[in-house]
């Protein structure tokens, strides 16, 4: 009878993830407790109806949104490195047309952290557990990626190097105008390396909060009655 | 003033002074609270789960799991923001005892 309640509540709610595996866990352990002291037969009637309680359950349109985060973060991510692609690709037209090879090992550098982004986002995407496993990785590969561009480490270093050599020959001046070329090519991959850097680390500190749910706080033992 | 008479809001001061005192699960909170009303209340117990997920999410309680016994089971805590509300819940129902009885009693 507990089981035929238990099913017909997980079947009638709507909550999705950790939550719902607390809900289910909670609810089973108090009707077990329930059917111990009074019968099963007692335990789930003063229980209520399962449908009627599942639907107590259903959160608000803003819960529902919040619950969402993580495949909302899993999109942002995705976008994120769609929208980096038309940068990879002049960075690599602009070595190419140099005759530099300084780019395909920068972009070696920056795979496996794409590749760790891209499958960790599409598990979440797909509720994978994997996604949320990869979150934590994928955030200390970002911020080393990150602190080796800023600081001009190799591989980054001499892609940079190449790229404000291609900007002082000429290619891609565009907002260059009124400067020096030399000043603009400084200027243009100081900010590639510092946004780029400082997007990528925010963009994977948020992405490790909604799908992890992580915070330095960590909560408080509660001692039971 | 306005005065709160739903049934959620009862339901709710009911949860936060019962778990005032010390924190509990919700299978011990309604036991709590049929014995402290002398079997008066006997809540339907499919409406304290969604209740105390509710405050909790309000940022009125706290939970954890413990796992003292042979099942786990969820704890609850009134948090220092839930105690200040609760001051303001019973203020308000005192208020509102207060004029019940003040009319009732004419």
């Amino acid at each position: 009878m507990t089981e035929r309640w238990l099913e017909r509540f997980a079947a009638a709610l709507r909550v999705h993830g950790r939550r719902r595996r607390r809900i289910l866990e909670e609810i089973e352990a108090h009707l077990r407790e329930s059917a111990a002291a009074h019968g099963e037969a007692a335990a789930v009637e003063r229980m209520g109806d399962p449908e009627a309680v599942a639907g107590a359950f259903t959160p608000r349109l803003a819960d529902r949104l919040f619950e969402q985060r993580d495949r909302a973060a899993a999109c942002v991510l995705l976008a994120a490195m769609a929208a980096s692609v038309p940068l990879a690709v002049d960075l690599a037209r602009l070595g190419r047309g140099a005759g530099s090879w300084a780019w395909l090992g920068f972009f070696a550098f920056l795979a496996p952290t794409a590749a760790v982004a891209a499958v960790s986002a599409v598990a979440v995407l797909a509720r994978r557990p994997l996604g949320a496993r990869l979150a934590r990785p994928l955030a200390v590969m970002v911020a080393v990626t990150a602190a080796v561009v800023v600081l001009g480490l190799p591989p980054a270093g001499g892609e940079f190097a190449q790229y404000r050599a291609a900007v002082r020959a000429g290619h891609d001046t565009a907002g260059c105008s009124g400067r020096s070329l030399a000043s603009c090519a400084e200027d243009h991959a100081a900010e590639i390396r510092l946004n780029f850097s400082a997007g990528a680390l925010l963009l994977a500190g948020a992405y490790l909060w909604a799908v992890t749910g992580w915070t330095p706080r960590r909560p408080r033992r509660l001692q039971p009655a | 003033m306005k005065l709160s008479t739903d049934a959620r809001g009862q339901l709710d001061l009911l949860l936060l002074s019962a778990l005032a005192e010390r924190p509990a699960h919700g299978y011990r909170v309604i036991e709590q609270l049929r014995d402290a009303s002398g079997g008066a209340f006997e809540l339907p117990e499919g409406t304290v789960y969604p209740a105390l997920h509710r405050l909790e999410r309000a940022g009125l309680l706290e939970s954890s799991w413990s796992e003292g016994s042979a099942r786990r089971r969820r704890v609850y805590a009134v948090t220092e923001r839930g105690r200040g509300a609760l001051e303001g819940k019973r203020r308000e129902w005192s208020a509102f005892m207060g004029a019940m009885q003040a009319v009732v009693a004419r």
